[in-house]
């Protein structure tokens, strides 16, 4: 009988904190603005994996899968800058600071940080954003923008292109996540 | 020097006409590269799981043409997408984005698709994924 108790006790706990979330059609994207072109790049199959029970957030994007308005752009990009061939991956493995705050029980607006490693052309470098985590009928849009600078990520570019691209890059990430159930 | 001006002028206009063709290239696609290789979505799924780098050599940006079960279909504002089932035990699928809006694939349907190989992203949770963009509905 003490056993049962317990083991309920257990599913129970483990139920509650059964917490994540994901989705495999997230949005992450790049904005490149000069006074002479600006470029935009979008991916629309990026994976995000939450577990709001310990706050970590994982975003994993492939950069063949990053569309440019040009196909050159996008050979160029792939080429010469991150080298898709050798760094097929971008990712980003962080934490949301404070999760607590943030109720996936009750719709609303959440706003909090967060801070991670953001790995692209194979350079690790730590960020801190401000994200929005809108709770909507048990679902989770979480959204965030920050600027990465090419130079951060080893992304080297050429001296006579610097008046058509920018050094530093708008990111935006966008995403819906439900509940993951195996 | 008249020869010579002629000349010129016909390599510089034959510079432009290249240089607009370059810029306005349009994207590779499924429905126009030569198919690399015909495979079953679990074959497929099973190559980049077991042996990610070597798979992505073999088959990245190739036109690869799959046969497999719809497991889902989706219509949002980047396009029409659908994954198809491995059968793998970490519930890992193969992801597939069209060219083009193709609404007529129900979810169950066996079907075949080319699509261009953009690679592979492994997830502990999720389960792996083979991605294919730019792809066409054969059958």
């Amino acid at each position: 009988m003490k056993n049962l108790l317990f083991l309920s006790l257990f599913f129970m706990t483990t139920s509650i904190f059964a917490q994540k979330y994901a989705t495999r059609t997230g949005f992450l994207g790049f904005f490149s603005k000069t006074n002479m072109e600006d470029i935009k790049a979008n991916n629309n199959n990026v994976s995000y994996v939450i577990d709001w029970a310990t706050g970590d957030i994982q975003v994993s994007a492939l950069q063949t899968n990053f569309k440019f308005e040009k196909a050159l752009m996008e050979e160029h990009y792939n080429e010469n800058y991150v080298e898709s061939s050798k760094f097929p991956k971008a990712t980003f493995k962080g934490k949301i600071q404070n999760v607590g705050s943030v109720n996936i029980k009750k719709d609303g607006v959440y706003k909090t940080k967060i801070t991670g490693n953001l790995d692209i052309h194979g350079v690790s470098k730590s960020y801190t954003t401000e994200a929005t985590f809108k709770v909507s009928g048990g679902k989770v849009i979480a959204e965030t923008k920050f600027n990465v600078k090419c130079s951060d990520h080893n992304i080297k570019i050429e001296a006579n292109l610097k008046n058509n691209i920018s050094e530093s890059m708008e990111v935006t990430a966008k995403a819906e996540l439900t509940e993951f159930k195996k | 020097m008249k020869k010579g001006l002629i000349i010129l002028s016909f390599v510089l206009l034959g510079a432009v006409i290249y240089g607009i063709y370059l810029w306005n290239k349009p994207a590779k696609s499924a429905a126009t590269e030569e198919v690399f290789a015909s495979i079953q979505a679990p074959a497929l799924y099973e190559e980049f799981k077991n042996n990610p780098e070597e798979s992505a050599k073999k088959y990245l940006n190739k036109n690869l043409e799959i046969s497999g079960s719809v497991e889902s279909v989706a219509q949002d504002s980047s396009g029409s997408k659908c994954v198809l089932t491995t059968g793998s035990d970490d519930m890992g699928v193969i992801s597939i984005s069209f060219l083009k809006a193709t609404e007529n694939i129900q979810i169950g349907q066996s079907v075949k698709i080319r699509g261009l190989c953009a690679g592979y992203l492994a997830d502990d949770l999720l389960g792996g994924n083979v991605q294919l963009n730019q792809a066409v509905l054969v059958q």
